[in-house]
């Protein structure tokens, strides 16, 4: 602003010289300071679409850790082993059908080769038992999945006192088998 | 706790019925953590996860940390602010510290939780790892990106055939209406459930996880909505709702105390179209022709 009037009085007498001769040494680099910044422009472009993993790769980010950290809790242990059982279940269903169809005896065949091994009541029914766990669970295990499909007993309350009912019941069902 | 709220009363025919549908509690049931009766040393160890940043080129690790308690405040909030001022380069999102913004989801000895309304616990060793199973930008801070993309895709507002003059008029529902929406609003998307749900780790990309399908199904159910063929269409898919498999980690995790079990429970049952919803009880548009 004093600047600018100083100008002005430079058009008029013997303070315009001065003015002038001001003007002309500083004028060019202090008008170059006190002007707007320079600004360059550059065309927007959108950002492009990148796979949430595929950039997050890129950047080596790591992920934080989960099974080795996380809780085991009632419901997730329950599910998990739900899936074990139903995972040995369907080993079951494979060896004996395959099994039926490559083995070159009868199933009584290996029955009485069992029987000949001439084990105690004892180890049979702990292995019977112990093949037929992953069943008693599973089914068990199963009837809570189906009542949960109907949206009811979904309360964290009635979740464990489910769980804990379905317990017995596998455990019931096992021994009921084993027995057999 | 299982408490019943009364969140107003009133003098109508319908009295008793409606507060029965306000008295309901949150179906989530959170188990109040055993307070021992015998005092515990407040000098506790804080081992937090640590990771400088992808710039940092070093790996993440755990650092220890001694922490008097009685000198910071009761909340998880506080010890993490107070070993903030022991060592400024821990880095973790926080914003209201009333449990009502998200930001402060933390793994919190194993479990996902709000750090700003989570008590510290009475345990000598506290482990606080960020929610897991997500890309981890810095120390407790992890990439939200594909979460909050997911629930943006599911259109989360009012969906009306006709948009009139919006803002116009008051959409009307009535009280019970309203009440089913009671337990599904107060979501603050933090992701601890999302995070804690071990199908969500296996399936992230393209199972929709319990936050967004609670979010979901809030839409759907409102009565003032009226695209619920288009929002169950969208969701009629092997990933988007239905890798659920009712491991219900999710209703454990919520800081909130909300149920998104058994939510996505009644959501599945509404794709499969075993359920349907309910026509509003009275005229969405009752105040369009007075208006105010």
């Amino acid at each position: 602003m004093a600047f600018y009037c100083c100008g002005r009085l430079g058009n008029t007498s013997l303070l315009g010289n001065l003015a002038k001769f001001r003007t002309a040494l500083g004028s060019a680099t202090y008008a170059q300071a006190a002007a707007v910044p320079k600004i360059t422009f550059k065309k927007f472009e959108p950002p492009k679409e990148e796979h949430h993993d595929i950039r997050n790769e890129r950047l080596n980010r790591p992920l934080s850790p989960h099974l080795t950290i996380y809780k085991f809790q009632i419901t997730s242990v329950l599910s998990i082993t739900h899936r074990t059982a139903g995972i040995i279940l369907t080993g079951y269903a494979t060896a004996l059908g395959l099994g039926a169809l490559v083995l070159p005896h009868d199933i009584s065949h290996y029955v009485t080769m069992i029987e000949g091994l001439n084990l105690s009541p004892a180890t049979i029914f702990l292995a019977k038992a112990l093949i037929a766990a992953p069943f008693g669970y599973h089914f068990a295990n199963g009837i809570r999945h189906l009542y949960w499909d109907t949206a009811k007993g979904l309360t964290i309350k009635e979740v464990y006192s489910t769980g804990y009912a379905m317990l017995g019941a596998a455990v019931a069902i096992t021994l009921f088998l084993a027995a057999l | 706790m299982q408490r019943s709220f009364r969140l107003f009363s009133f003098i109508n025919s319908n009295r008793d019925k409606v507060c029965e549908i306000l008295n309901k509690p949150y179906s989530g049931h959170k188990a109040a953590p055993t307070v021992s009766k015998k005092p515990v040393d407040p000098r506790r160890i804080f081992k937090v996860y640590r990771f400088g940043g992808i710039a940092s080129k070093e790996k993440p690790q755990v650092m220890n940390y001694d922490l008097d308690i009685s000198t910071c405040g009761r909340m998880v909030l506080d010890a993490l602010i107070k070993l903030k001022d022991m060592d400024p380069t821990l880095v973790f999102r926080r914003s209201c510290r009333e449990g009502i913004c998200g930001s402060c989801a933390i793994n919190l000895q194993g479990s996902n939780c709000l750090a700003c309304i989570t008590a510290i616990p009475p345990d000598k060793t506290i482990n606080i790892y960020p929610i897991p199973h997500m890309y981890v930008i810095r120390d407790l801070v992890v990439d939200m990106t594909h979460f909050f993309e997911v629930y943006n895709n599911l259109r989360p507002y009012l969906v009306r055939r006709d948009a009139g003059p919006l803002g116009k008029f008051q959409y009307a529902q009535s009280i019970q209406d309203n009440a089913k929406l009671v337990g599904l609003y107060e979501c603050v998307l933090c992701a601890c459930c999302s995070t804690a749900c071990p199908s969500y780790w296996w399936n992230g990309r393209r199972f929709y996880g319990p936050a967004s399908l609670l979010h979901a199904y809030r839409w759907i159910v409102d009565s003032r909505d009226e695209d619920t063929e288009q929002r169950l269409f969208e969701l009629r898919d092997d990933f988007r709702a239905f890798r659920c498999h009712t491991i219900l980690n999710c209703t454990l995790a919520c800081p909130k105390g909300l149920h998104p079990g058994f939510v996505i429970a009644k959501l599945k049952r509404l794709i499969a179209g075993l359920d349907k919803k309910p026509p509003p009880e009275i005229d969405t548009m009752k105040f369009s022709s007075s208006g105010s």
